[in-house]
């Protein structure tokens, strides 16, 4: 027998030194249950309980949620019980009206007396149980200790060290403010709480991450969580900055359903799956679970905001470059899923921040809110590490296909093969054909089937780099994209100008007449309000431009010929230049883009070999060279 | 702290508890409901027109918009002497509740009732404590201008109950310090940890509180009230 009605309990920290939580249990979302009592609604979590089941007391893992003492107890107390409150939370509400009450506190023997089992149901062991005096003052003295601390952050966390970790387990160089950063996230985790990295785009959010999970015990396994798009880079960063970490990706089709997944390997998965699989990714006990581009639950009401929510994690991350893009509220939503309750209710923190900061302009609530939040979010603007940045840094982001793409894929290389190339100059037609097409679906299928739209959630290519540039303009950063087709131009043109509402997004390209070149060059470089994306066909682009005023340059498409590149992003990079470029390459994973990019870093004899400007390497390969470069490997197909 | 233009477009005046209060505090100016000219008070706020509120120890000041002229308004309140204060941090610090709404910027809504029945003050103003001071010609008990500086303050003291103090001298930081340290100077509690053997009580039991639980909740009830 299961009760319907909100259970209370309180479970002290093995540590003494560390403040217990209250406990929120019984029906089967507890969450729901205090919410709609007016709770705040906690962190998710399990606990080893004794509770009646078939008319008998067992020992068993019970859901629960978990709420810090400074924001569980101020709700619990003002509530008023009535006939279909349970007798655990009338008890526990008593208790904090005595903890809250006069200093003595002496009534608190009497309630231990009182006491139904179902208040104190918590068992670590499965054999023994608080007694209810020892629970009802440790409960006193964590409850007097937490409301004497000057700031809501446990006290660990105030103890961060300056200093950087000295070990740090990845294969890569951090620099200074990457130590810093894994240092913070560090003190995190030891503190058992939750923290938005909100470090500017190019800074390396996913590398510090990385280094974070890779120092764990391993004992548990951790969660990442990020668009479609990017699952495949994630798994690739992993591999390459910790390749001693095991990957699953719960992706596609074949992904597991049910059961555990090994301790100490990192999931990852995207948003769209996390609402699928909700309810299996919400029985498991992780370590460490990250939200990676977290605007994605900038709203608190979405389904898939409320579903970050009831994942069950030790510490809980959030990455973002933009953590309010419009609205305080959507830092709520954010830090609710981080740091759950830290910002009150919704309807608090309206009236306590968001309506005094955002419509009066009060400088006191913004900062009292910096005050708040500043133990749980890092931001690192990318003019504040200036110094410790290269003055180019390339990247290469690989994007997932949709499965749209993938069929094109597929029957666009058995038509290829079913035909032959032939030989001679016939063979080195053909072959450059079928790049153009693959590139082209991997640019997006409306630019290969020659459609007006729609665009959006097509390619995880152009739905990747619009986030990126999304990011990019609310930093307030110029950025160049590169392609090789005017159509992809246009298309890109379109939709950036509309998703992320812009009043244009001018496209510079061999048919734009030089006088009106030479305008839309000015208007970027030196303009009152420069439109903050220009897109340049790489062939326009290639020679003459000074384009300086661009602090990202994004290739949207690759010539797979470095020397032609180089000499696009150095339109950006170039002497005048006085901030950082950050160069990002984009590929589409498991197709021949990814592979050349792979074979042109890895091989860099080959990259020395090319001369010329043209791709016409690629046509020397031989059939079976070929056939491994354009294959699609299906564990990259999204689902 | 200084404010430009407070209230421009607010819906809504003493939107929290305190600010209620405040708004009552001008019958204690001589204001007598119904009066006319609340509206139009009211009004002035919401256009904008009461400009440079200040708030210092003692009294709050700003000036009020009727073109072609503008009126400077003040309004007194005495401040605590330093004693004063340590006896109401003191008093605050009895009870832990207190500090668990101060320091999420809210008043507990008997603070007043609390210092009254400890110290013998009260941070509201008690009767005949207000004092305003306008140049209009209006020689009645209470003018126009007063009336919309007082809903004026009302806006910005709904977002932050610590101008109350600031205009009894003391301040947010100072406050919380105080009864942070008058409260933690009760002996602290002391816990050990202790453990028993799992409950052996039957389904219904488990959920069922002893008898007494309804009369320990009266007299806390009535404690807290």
């Amino acid at each position: 027998m299961r009760p319907t009605a909100l259970q209370v309990t309180f479970c002290p920290d093995p540590d003494p030194s560390e403040p217990g939580v209250l406990v929120w249990w019984g029906p089967p979302d507890p969450a729901e249950a205090a919410r709609r009592r007016g709770l705040p609604e906690g962190a998710p979590g399990r606990l080893r309980c004794v509770v009646p089941e078939d008319d008998r007391l067992t020992v068993t893992h019970l859901p629960v949620r978990l709420v810090p003492l400074d924001q569980g107890l101020p709700a619990l107390t003002s509530l008023a019980v009535g006939r279909q409150s349970s007798d655990s939370l009338r008890a526990w509400r008593t208790a904090g009206l005595i903890a809250m009450g006069h200093r003595d506190g002496s009534q608190l023997d009497r309630l231990a007396e009182l006491l139904p089992p179902a208040a104190n149901p918590i068992s670590r062991d499965g054999e023994t149980v608080w007694r209810p005096g020892p629970l009802l003052r440790t409960f006193l003295r964590d409850t007097h200790r937490t409301f004497a601390r000057p700031h809501g952050r446990p006290d660990r966390l105030r103890e961060v060290p300056a200093a950087a970790p000295a070990e740090v387990r990845v294969s890569a160089t951090l620099r200074p403010y990457q130590l810093e950063g894994v240092g913070w996230l560090r003190a995190i985790a030891a503190a058992r709480t939750g923290g938005v990295l909100a470090d500017d785009m190019g800074l390396g959010k996913t590398l510090q991450t990385i280094a974070l999970l890779a120092g764990r015990p391993g004992d548990r396994p951790h969660l990442v969580v990020c668009p479609t798009s990017v699952v495949g880079n994630w798994a690739r960063e992993l591999h390459r900055f910790a390749p001693g970490l095991p990957v699953v990706r719960h992706h596609g089709t074949d992904r597991a359903t049910g059961g555990a997944f090994p301790a100490g390997s990192v999931v990852v998965t995207s948003y769209s799956l996390l609402l699928r699989d909700i309810t299996m990714l919400a029985d498991q006990d992780w370590d460490v679970a990250v939200m990676d581009e977290a605007q994605q639950i900038k709203n608190h009401t979405s389904q898939t905001a409320k579903a970050a929510r009831r994942i069950p994690a030790a510490v809980r991350l959030a990455l973002t470059g933009t953590p309010v893009e419009n609205r305080l509220t959507e830092l709520w939503s954010i830090m609710d899923y981080t740091n759950p309750g830290l910002l009150g209710t919704t309807k608090a923190f309206a009236k306590r921040f968001a309506e005094p900061v955002e419509q009066r302009g009060d400088t006191g609530a913004a900062g009292r809110l910096r005050e708040l939040v500043a133990p749980y979010l890092l931001r690192r603007l990318k003019a504040d590490v200036a110094t410790d940045l290269p003055a180019k840094q390339e990247s290469i982001v690989a994007c997932s296909l949709t499965s749209e793409q993938a069929s094109l894929y597929r029957t666009a290389v058995s038509r290829a093969w079913d035909t032959g190339f032939g030989a001679g100059i016939e063979r080195h037609g053909r072959i450059l054909k079928l790049l153009t097409e693959l590139k082209q679906i991997c640019n997006h299928p409306a630019q290969h089937l020659k459609q007006d739209g729609p665009l959006r959630g097509r390619s995880g290519k152009l739905d990747r780099a619009t986030e990126m540039l999304a990011e990019a303009v609310s930093e307030g950063a110029q950025s160049l994209v590169f392609t090789q087709y005017r159509v992809m131009g246009e298309l890109l043109a379109r939709h950036l100008a509309e998703r992320l509402a812009l009043p244009e997004v001018p496209f510079l390209h061999g048919g734009v007449r030089q006088p009106d070149r030479d305008v839309m060059v000015a208007r970027f470089q030196n303009g009152d309000d420069p439109p903050p994306i220009l897109i340049v066909s790489l062939k326009a682009g290639g020679t003459g431009l000074n384009l300086t005023a661009a602090s990202h340059v994004l290739h949207y498409d690759r010539w797979w010929n470095p020397a032609v590149e180089d000499q696009a992003t150095d339109r950006a990079h170039r002497i005048g230049q006085d901030k950082p470029v950050d160069v990002y390459k984009l590929v589409t994973g498991g197709t021949l883009e990814e592979r050349i990019a792979d074979l042109l870093e890895r091989k860099r004899s080959i990259a020395e070999a090319i001369t010329g400007t043209g791709e016409d390497w690629i046509t020397r390969l031989d059939d079976a060279e070929l056939r491994k470069l354009v294959l699609l490997s299906e564990a990259e197909v999204a689902e | 702290m200084t404010e430009r233009h407070v209230g421009r477009g607010v819906a809504k005046f003493g939107r929290s508890w305190w600010g209620k209060s405040w708004l009552r505090t001008l019958e204690q100016l001589g204001l007598r409901y119904p009066d006319s000219r609340l509206p139009k008070a009211r009004s002035l706020v919401t256009a904008g027109d009461v400009d440079m509120l200040h708030v210092a120890p003692g009294e709050l000041s700003a000036w009020v918009d009727q073109p072609p002229r503008t009126f400077g308004v003040t309004v007194r309140l005495p401040v605590f002497t330093a004693s004063r204060w340590d006896d109401v941090t003191e008093a605050l610090g009895r009870q832990w509740r207190n500090l668990a709404e101060l320091r999420e910027d809210r008043l507990p809504s008997d603070v007043d009732r609390q210092l009254a029945a400890t110290v013998g003050a009260t941070l509201f103003p008690a009767p005949g404590e207000l004092t305003a001071e306008c140049p209009c010609r209006d020689r009645g008990r209470i003018c126009l201008h007063v009336i919309a500086v007082q809903h004026g303050f009302a806006v910005c003291f709904d977002d932050d109950p610590f101008l109350l103090v600031n205009l009894r001298g003391g301040d947010r930081d100072t406050l919380l310090e105080g009864v942070r340290r008058h409260i933690a100077a009760a002996t602290p509690p002391e816990a050990e940890p202790g453990f028993g053997p799992l409950p052996d009580s039957s389904p219904e039991e488990f959920y069922r509180a002893g008898d007494g639980l309804a009369a320990l909740e009266q007299e806390l009830g009535v404690l807290r009230g």
